[in-house]
């Protein structure tokens, strides 16, 4: 009887200390995991562009249907466009961070601004660049890229390892350098930020961004032959990992 | 031996169960119903916290902070790893290079201290605008706009608790805190609204 009584009081202590510590390994890698994504730099990957699949006969539903953005105003040949690119990027988390968005045609053929976000918002007007689809297609990147930045959370396009970037690499393109010498109300960092992402995600685009002051400038794409790669790496790890 | 072992576990069971009793007691007080009036139940009063207590929970929302505004003195400051000094102005490193947290000083007194939030939503210094307007109520005054952080970001004035923090009302997220000494929106804004940028036309700027 005692004995059963000891064995008993004994296997309950056991439970408790097993339960105790499988609590506080859980607990303890909860805490910890955050870090584990912060050691070292991840390795820069190269990009594989998605399949682009043909484009249904309702482009514009498509694009809803596929990618949850909405686009108004905009002639079958840009939504094309856009059903192309948006595919190209599938592979990435990039449609993730822009879906929902509202992109409307920019009536005034010289300019485009990003104004808001998902709910209700126009998240771009965007300007029909005519017979430019490699030109277009690099904007939309750039301007969803604003989208991506200030409608998730900071984390999720990695601004503070941009920012870094920016501080140390310096400007990656000319728009990124001096967009508001020309543009008083755009902020370089920020440029450079949609710049940043649309290049890693666009590999054939060059300096393509010309700013309104600026005469074209056509370079390679800065990320070839290993180039910025601390914003490479902060790329990497927010829109491929 | 069996009987001393008898005697410890009865002791055991006596302290759990006196455990148990005085547990059972306490709950019992806890979920007592109000007592009734007339059947009417008795008035709850809420305490509503005084503006002397909103102002330590605002000078204390975040451990990042360094300082005690209008009590730090420009000596202690020498103690912040990596600050320099450019005037009356010291800085420290925050997670950006190029923006680091900031310290002003008159009069040889701390009158104001910039602190960046981490972007790290897991980590311990994650701020959202939620969790802020939970501990301190809402703001005196909101402006849209901020030099650094562009057109959308709005900044939030606590000026009679002396904190002013500039958001992201999309995400949420609060990318930095002001701390001041209590005054008024107008005040702050002259004096430490620096960064406040109001769009023209309340949008993102217009691309070529």
């Amino acid at each position: 009887m005692m004995k059963k009584l000891i064995i008993s009081i004994s296997l309950t202590i056991v439970v408790f200390a097993l339960a105790s510590i499988v609590l506080f390994q859980t607990v303890n890698a909860q805490s910890s995991s955050t870090w584990k994504t912060r050691v070292g730099n991840p390795p820069i990957s190269d990009l594989e562009p998605g399949t682009v699949p043909p484009a249904p006969s309702d482009i514009r539903r498509g694009i809803i249907d596929t990618f949850g953005i909405t686009m108004n105003g905009f002639d079958q040949q840009h939504l094309l466009w856009t059903w192309e690119r948006l595919h190209e990027v599938s592979g990435t988390k990039f449609p993730n961070l822009v879906r929902g968005a509202t992109i409307e045609k920019w009536n005034n053929e010289y300019s485009q601004a990003q104004s808001g976000c998902y709910s209700g918002d126009t998240s771009l007007n965007l300007r029909q660049f005519p017979g430019q689809g490699s030109y277009f297609k690099f904007h939309l990147l750039h301007e969803l890229g604003h989208v991506a930045q200030k409608c998730n959370p900071r984390e999720s396009t990695q601004r503070a390892a941009h920012e870094n970037a920016y501080a140390l690499e310096g400007a990656i393109s000319e728009y990124g350098r001096q967009g508001p010498i020309c543009i008083p109300e755009t902020i370089a960092i920020n440029e450079d930020h949609a710049d940043t992402i649309a290049y890693f995600l666009d590999r054939s685009s060059g300096f393509v961004t010309t700013i309104r002051c600026g005469g074209p400038s056509n370079p390679p794409n800065p990320y070839i032959n290993g180039g910025f790669p601390l914003r490479a790496a902060a790329m990497t790890s927010a829109l491929l990992n | 031996m069996n009987k001393k072992i008898l005697i410890i576990i009865t002791l055991l069971f006596a302290l759990l169960g006196g455990l148990f009793f005085i547990i059972s007691s306490l709950r019992n007080i806890t979920n007592t119903p109000p007592v009734t009036q007339n059947g009417f139940p008795t008035p709850t009063i809420y305490q509503v916290p005084d503006k002397g207590a909103l102002i330590i929970q605002a000078q204390n929302i975040s451990p990042l902070k360094k300082t005690h505004i209008g009590i730090t003195t420009e000596e202690e400051l020498k103690s912040i790893p990596n600050i320099s000094q450019n005037g009356n102005t010291y800085s420290y490193p925050s997670p950006l290079i190029l923006r680091p947290n900031e310290v002003i000083v008159e009069n040889g007194v701390v009158v104001f201290e910039k602190v960046l939030i981490p972007e790290d939503q897991e980590g311990p210094y994650f701020k959202t605008v939620t969790s802020l307007k939970n501990a301190i109520g809402d703001p005196d005054g909101i402006i849209k706009g901020s030099a650094y952080y562009d057109w959308y970001a709005q900044t939030l004035i606590y000026s009679q608790l002396g904190l002013a923090a500039i958001t992201n009302p999309y995400t949420d997220e609060v990318f930095e805190i002001h701390f001041f000494e209590p005054t008024s929106v107008e005040n702050y804004i002259s004096r430490f609204g620096g960064d406040i940028q109001e769009s023209p036309s309340g949008q993102g700027p217009i691309h070529p």
